[in-house]
């Protein structure tokens, strides 16, 4: 079971992979994300995304939202960069 | 009659403004592509988000919210009008100040107290030599400085609407079709509408956090921005699709004069000859 990630900012779409987890900084407080998530949309305060696969890696958002589903999420961000 | 001379000069002026058209071509060109990757690379950003205010707005049932309110009574409008610092890009700036002019009148008709809020130089210029009183105006806006004056208009925008200094916000701009179409366009920006979309996307089993209403804090204003950002990156592939395809008819309207003028010139020139010719035989004939 995967979990398909994008991360889309007004630029450009960021990421868009496959992942086993991800970790995302909500407005209501930090969640993570993993396969059969049940469908939530929330939206992110400026933070930290945790993202786990292969490697782990790390991204930092500004405001934005996240749609989640069973096999997929969507980060939609204003600003993103990789640190 | 034009002296021989006098065509020479004509076509070095022909040919250096030919260089400069041609030019600016290339330049236009290679900014047009940069542009138009902006405009479409910020296209899945906004069909996501557009998306998911649907999935909200079919999911939450009625929403209410300050900015989605359509006032039954309009009396005050407030018009955003973007346009391009620089001219020599054929009817860009001209044809939707045109219409702005006689959307101005309408709205008038109506009885609608417009303020006018201007980008560009262009607009600046026209609303100056039509007496318009404009609230602010921003020139210079290049590319680097979109996000930035996005936020600032959006919190005008917002600000104005929910104090009910305005009841309507509207904005006029160019919409960008392709190379070749830019579409002046009306768009009313606040209320905004959301079509909560007929095809139902399993939208009930959403979970929504903060709970349905609170969360179109967040996204009605992001959407307002994306909205307002689409504008200016619009503008500015139009800006560069317009200033391409008139460069490129002024360089190719001056090859076809330099070609004949320098007909005229060698026909000058031979008529030249040929009168001498003419005077050296009939004066060798006469002795």
């Amino acid at each position: 079971m995967s979990l398909h990630l994008r991360i889309v900012t007004p630029r450009a779409i960021v990421f868009d992979e496959s992942v086993e987890g991800v970790q995302a900084p909500g407005e209501m407080g930090e969640f993570g994300v993993l396969p059969q998530h049940i469908p939530m949309i929330t939206t992110l305060k400026p933070g930290k995304v945790v993202i786990y696969g292969k490697t782990k890696r790390t991204f930092m958002v500004g405001t934005g939202f996240a749609e989640a589903g069973p096999d997929r999420v969507t980060l939609l961000v204003e600003t993103c960069v990789e640190g | 009659m034009a002296t021989l001379r006098d065509i020479r000069t004509r076509i070095a002026s022909v040919k250096s403004t030919k260089q400069i058209t041609n030019a600016m071509k290339m330049v236009s060109a290679a900014k047009l592509r940069r542009a138009t990757e902006a405009a479409v690379s910020a296209r899945p950003w906004e069909q996501t988000l557009t998306a998911t205010l649907q999935r909200v707005a079919s999911g939450a049932g009625e929403i209410e919210h300050p900015l989605l309110e359509a006032r039954p009574n309009v009396h005050n409008v407030l018009l955003v009008v973007v346009t391009t610092d620089r001219g020599l890009c054929g009817g860009f700036n001209g044809t939707l100040l045109r219409q702005t002019g006689a959307w101005l009148k309408a709205q008038e008709a109506l009885g609608h107290k417009v303020a006018i809020r201007a980008f560009g130089k262009k607009s600046r210029e026209f609303f100056k030599v039509r007496g318009y009183a404009v609230d602010e105006t921003r020139i210079e806006v290049n590319p680097a400085k979109f996000q930035s004056e996005v936020q600032t208009l959006a919190a005008v925008l917002v600000g104005g609407f929910t104090s009910y200094d305005y009841d309507e916000c509207y904005i006029a701009y160019n919409q960008f079709k392709n190379a070749l179409t830019q579409t002046p366009t009306f768009a009313k920006v606040l209320p905004l509408s959301i079509q909560g979309s007929d095809a139902p996307v399993g939208a009930a089993d959403y979970i929504f956090e903060p709970k349905g209403a609170a969360i179109l804090e967040t996204l009605l204003p992001l959407y307002l921005r994306t909205l307002l950002l689409q504008t200016f990156l619009e503008t500015e592939a139009g800006e560069q699709a317009a200033r391409m395809t008139a460069m490129d008819n002024a360089t190719r309207n001056a090859t076809d004069l330099i070609k004949q003028l320098t007909l005229d010139y060698n026909r000058g020139r031979q008529a030249a000859i040929t009168k001498e010719l003419i005077e050296i035989v009939s004066g060798a004939e006469a002795l």
